[in-house]
C-alpha cells in the first residue's frame, strides 16, 4: 500500500475515534418528559404474568381490580428482587425507558444519592393519608434534607423466631442469654441461632441490632458513619465469641439464604429474621421432630401448635432490644418518568385502608396506615400483634447515610473480623469508617 | 490507448480495494460494539453520573479508587484467583491433552464428556458448585467433613477462594485442554520416532522436545486464560458473590458492584480502565516473550 493511501486509511481511523469521543462526550441528558399515552409502566419484582407466591397474586389482582375501579390501566414488568433497585437506576442515568412508576426496596439513600426519584414531598404532605401514615414509616423514606421520595408501604421490623422445645424456659433476651443456650444445645449439636449475617444486609439486621443495643449507632444526623465506638467493639467482640464457639452457623456468613436451613431442619434454636420471613420458611421441621409442611402457613401452624414462638431481638445485657424499620418496602417515580399523573393516581389507589393492608398481608409486613392495622387480618392474627408490639417497643430508624457503599463496607468488615481474630476491631472500624466519610 | 491504459488502471486498484470494502461491514459492527463503549467508559472514568447528567471531575475517580481500601484488596484477590486458576488449569489442560493425545479407546467419549462444563452458563455452574458445598446437604462438603473439621468452605475466606479456583478451572478445563491437544499434534512424528530409537524417556521427550514446539501455542492459551481469571465474574457472582465479606471480591466484582450496586458508574468505568491496562500490559508481555522467541 503506497504511503498516500497508508496516510487516507490512518486519517480515517482518526477520525472514527474522534467521532465517537465527540459523539460519547455529548452527554446524554435525561429526555424531558412526554406526554403520557397508554397505559401505565410499572416496574415491580412481583411476577402478575405467573404468580408464584402471595405477592404475585395481589399484584395480578390489582391490576385488575384498579382498571375497573379507577379506569387505570396497568401494565407490570417483572424485575427480579436483585435486580430492581439497579435497574430502575440504570434506566434513569442512562435515559432509556424508564418506568412511570416503581416499586423500591428498602435502599433510599442509594436513589437519593444518585437522584433516580423524582421529589414527592408535596404530594406526599398533601394527600389524605398523610395523617394516617406511620411516622416510622416517613422517616425511612425521608432524606436528611427533609425531602419525601417515596410512598412506604410496607413496614418491617426484625424478630426472634424461635423452637420453644430447644427454650422450654423462654426466648434468649440478651447476648449472655444467648451464649448460655448456645453452650447447652451444642452438647445436641445444635446451634443456638441462625442469621443473615452477609452482602449487607447483615449489616441492616443482626449487626444493626446488635450494635444499637450496646449503645452505638451507624450514622449521624448529617449522613456521616460514626460506627467506630467502643460499643460498636463489643457487639463484635460478641458476634466473634458466638462465631467461634460454633453457636451460630458459618453459613450465616455466606451468600445466599442458606442460613435459612438450620432453623428449618430444626438444627438451630433460633432465627433472627424479618417479619415477612414466615412466607418462605417451610417446610420446617422442630428440633424434637414434628413437622409443619403448609407453604406459607407453615410457620402459623408452628405457632398455633405451640412449637415456635417469636421474641423481641437480642439486647446487650441491661439494655434495651433495638430493631431497624429504616429499612421499606414502597413505590416511587423515577425522573423521566412519563406519566407522573398516572403513577401518583395510581399510589392514591393503593393507599386506601383495605388496598393498602391486602398488600402488607400479601408481602407479610404490618401496613405503613395506621387505619389499615385496624383490619381484622391484623388485629385478629396473634402473629401480627406479636410483630407490632415488638416494633413499636424496639422499632428505631436511622438518619440516612451519605454513602451507599456503608451497609455492604461495615458488613464485610464484620465478616473480616471475625474470620481473622487478631485483627484490632477499633482500627478495622477506623479505617473502613475514614474511607465511607471520605466519600469513596 | 490512453483511455485503454486508464480504465485498465481504474480495474486495478478497484480489486485492490474490494477487500478492504468487503471488511466495512464487520469494522463498524467492532466499532459500534466494541471501539465506541470501550471510548465511551473511558470519557465516563473523569466524570460523575447522577441524575442522568454527567460531570466532569478530572481524575478524581482514579484517586479514589487508588487510595481504596476495597479496590488494593481486589487486586490482592484478583492476583490470588487468576494466579491460582492459571497455574491449575494449565497443568490440568496438559494433563489431559497428554492423555488424549495418545488416543485410547474411547478418547471421543471423554472429549465429550470433558466438555460438558464448556457448555454450561456460568450461572447455572455457580449454583451447582453452591449446591456441592452447601454446609448441610451439599454432596461435596458432607464428603470433605471429616478432613476439615465441618467447617463449611463456603463460609471461609481461603475455603470460598479455593472453590472458586477450582470451579472456574473445571468450567474452561475442556477448552484450554483441545488447545493443547491441537498443539500436540503438530508435533512431527519423524522426532518422535527419532525419540523413541534413541531410547529418550518420555519426561525428557515432554521438557526437549514437547514444551519447545508447542511453546507459542502455550504463550497464548496463558495469555488468554489470564485475561480469563483477571476478567471472571459470572461464576463468581453465582457461587460466592464476592463473599464471605470481601473474601473472593476481585476487581470484576468490585467494577460491576460500584457500577450495579452503588450507581457510581464513574468510579466503575475508572475500574474498566484499570483492568484494561493491566489486560494490553499481560499481552503486550506474553507477544515481546513470543518475539524474542521467534
Amino acid at each position: 500500500m503506497n504511503k498516500a493511501k497508508k496516510l487516507c486509511l490512518m486519517a480515517a481511523l482518526i477520525l472514527t475515534v474522534i467521532t465517537s469521543i465527540t459523539w460519547a462526550a455529548g452527554g446524554k441528558e435525561v429526555a424531558p418528559a412526554a406526554k403520557a399515552t397508554g397505559p401505565l409502566n410499572l416496574w415491580t419484582k412481583f411476577n402478575d404474568q405467573n404468580p408464584q407466591n402471595t405477592q404475585d397474586k395481589w399484584l395480578a389482582a390489582t391490576i385488575a381490580n384498579i382498571k375497573t375501579e379507577a379506569n387505570l390501566e396497568v401494565k407490570n414488568t417483572f424485575v427480579p428482587y436483585d435486580q430492581i433497585v439497579s435497574k430502575v437506576n440504570l434506566a434513569v442515568q442512562a435515559g432509556g425507558d424508564v418506568p412511570d412508576v416503581s416499586y423500591v426496596d428498602g435502599d433510599i439513600d442509594f436513589f437519593v444519592n444518585n437522584d433516580t426519584l423524582i421529589d414527592l414531598t408535596d404530594f406526599v404532605k398533601g394527600a389524605p393519608w398523610f395523617k394516617d401514615l406511620s411516622p416510622a414509616a416517613l422517616k425511612g423514606v425521608t432524606s436528611n434534607d427533609g425531602k419525601i421520595y417515596a410512598v412506604p408501604f410496607l413496614l418491617g421490623g426484625h424478630m426472634i423466631y424461635y423452637w420453644t422445645a430447644a427454650y422450654p424456659d423462654g426466648p434468649p433476651k440478651t447476648t449472655d442469654d444467648l451464649l448460655k443456650a448456645g453452650a447447652r444445645l451444642a452438647k445436641d449439636g445444635k446451634f443456638a441461632i441462625t442469621f443473615k449475617g452477609s452482602e449487607g444486609t447483615g449489616a441492616q439486621m443482626f449487626y444493626f441490632s446488635l450494635v444499637e443495643s450496646f449503645g452505638g449507632t451507624y450514622t449521624n444526623a448529617k449522613g456521616e458513619s460514626v460506627f467506630a465506638t467502643p460499643e460498636t467493639v463489643k457487639a463484635i467482640q460478641f458476634v466473634r465469641e458466638l462465631m467461634a464457639k460454633k453457636y451460630a452457623p458459618e453459613v450465616a456468613l455466606a451468600a445466599g439464604f442458606d442460613f435459612e436451613t438450620p432453623f428449618k431442619d430444626g438444627n438451630s434454636g433460633a432465627f433472627f429474621a424479618g417479619s415477612w420471613s414466615y412466607v418462605y420458611l417451610n417446610p420446617l421441621k422442630s428440633p424434637d421432630g414434628k413437622v409443619f409442611d403448609n407453604g406459607a402457613a407453615s410457620v402459623d401452624d408452628a405457632l398455633k401448635a405451640g412449637a415456635m414462638a417469636i421474641a423481641d431481638p437480642i439486647s446487650a445485657p441491661g439494655k434495651k432490644a433495638v430493631t431497624n424499620v429504616s429499612g421499606f418496602g414502597g413505590f416511587g417515580i423515577p425522573v423521566g418518568s412519563k406519566n407522573v399523573e398516572g403513577a401518583k393516581a395510581f399510589i392514591n389507589y393503593l393507599m386506601q385502608t383495605k388496598n393498602a393492608a391486602d398488600f402488607a398481608i400479601a408481602y407479610g409486613c404490618l401496613p405503613t396506615l395506621t387505619s389499615s392495622m385496624k383490619d381484622s387480618r391484623f388485629v385478629d392474627s396473634t402473629y401480627w400483634q406479636n410483630v407490632n408490639a415488638s416494633i413499636n417497643k424496639t422499632g428505631k430508624a436511622i438518619p440516612m447515610n451519605k454513602n451507599p457503599k456503608m451497609a455492604q463496607k461495615l458488613n464485610d468488615v464484620i465478616i473480616t473480623l471475625i474470620q481473622k481474630p487478631n485483627l484490632d476491631i477499633m482500627t478495622e472500624l477506623k479505617k473502613a469508617q475514614d474511607e465511607l466519610n471520605s466519600g469513596m | 490507448m490512453v483511455s485503454m491504459q486508464r480504465r485498465k488502471s481504474l480495474k486495478v486498484r478497484w480489486e485492490k480495494a474490494f477487500p478492504y470494502w468487503l471488511l466495512v461491514p464487520a469494522m463498524a459492527v467492532l466499532v459500534l460494539a466494541q471501539v465506541y463503549p470501550t471510548l465511551y467508559s473511558i470519557y465516563m472514568s473523569f466524570n460523575k453520573l447522577k441524575g442522568g447528567k454527567l460531570t466532569w471531575i478530572g481524575v478524581d475517580n482514579f484517586l479514589r479508587l487508588l487510595r481504596s481500601a476495597d479496590f488494593l484488596n481486589s487486586l490482592e484477590k484478583t492476583a490470588v484467583f487468576a494466579g491460582g486458576y492459571l497455574v491449575l488449569t494449565l497443568a490440568l489442560a496438559m494433563c489431559v491433552a497428554l492423555l488424549l493425545n495418545r488416543r485410547e479407546f474411547l478418547t471421543p467419549v471423554y472429549m465429550t464428556i470433558l466438555f460438558i462444563p464448556w457448555v454450561l452458563s456460568d450461572v447455572v455452574s455457580g449454583t451447582m458448585w453452591r449446591w456441592m458445598f452447601q454446609q448441610d446437604y451439599g454432596i461435596v462438603q458432607v464428603a470433605l467433613n471429616p478432613f476439615v473439621g465441618n467447617r463449611s468452605l463456603l463460609s471461609n475466606d481461603v475455603g470460598a477462594m479455593l472453590v472458586m479456583i477450582v470451579s472456574s478451572t473445571w468450567r474452561s478445563l475442556a477448552f484450554t485442554s483441545l488447545v493443547l491437544l491441537g498443539a500436540l499434534q503438530t508435533i512431527p512424528k519423524e522426532i518422535k520416532e527419532a525419540a523413541a530409537l534413541e531410547g529418550t524417556s518420555d519426561l525428557r521427550f515432554f521438557w526437549d522436545f514437547t514444551l519447545p514446539i508447542i511453546k507459542p501455542t502455550l504463550l497464548v492459551i496463558t495469555l488468554l486464560t489470564s485475561i480469563g481469571g483477571i476478567n471472571s465474574l459470572g461464576l463468581i457472582l453465582a457461587t460466592t458473590n464476592g463473599g464471605p465479606g470481601n473474601a473472593t471480591t476481585t476487581a470484576s466484582v468490585l467494577l460491576f458492584r460500584e457500577a450495579w450496586k452503588y450507581g457510581d458508574f464513574g468510579m466503575a468505568s475508572a475500574l474498566a480502565v484499570f483492568m484494561f491496562v493491566i489486560n494490553m500490559a499481560l499481552t503486550f508481555v506474553y507477544f515481546r516473550v513470543l518475539k524474542e522467541r521467534d
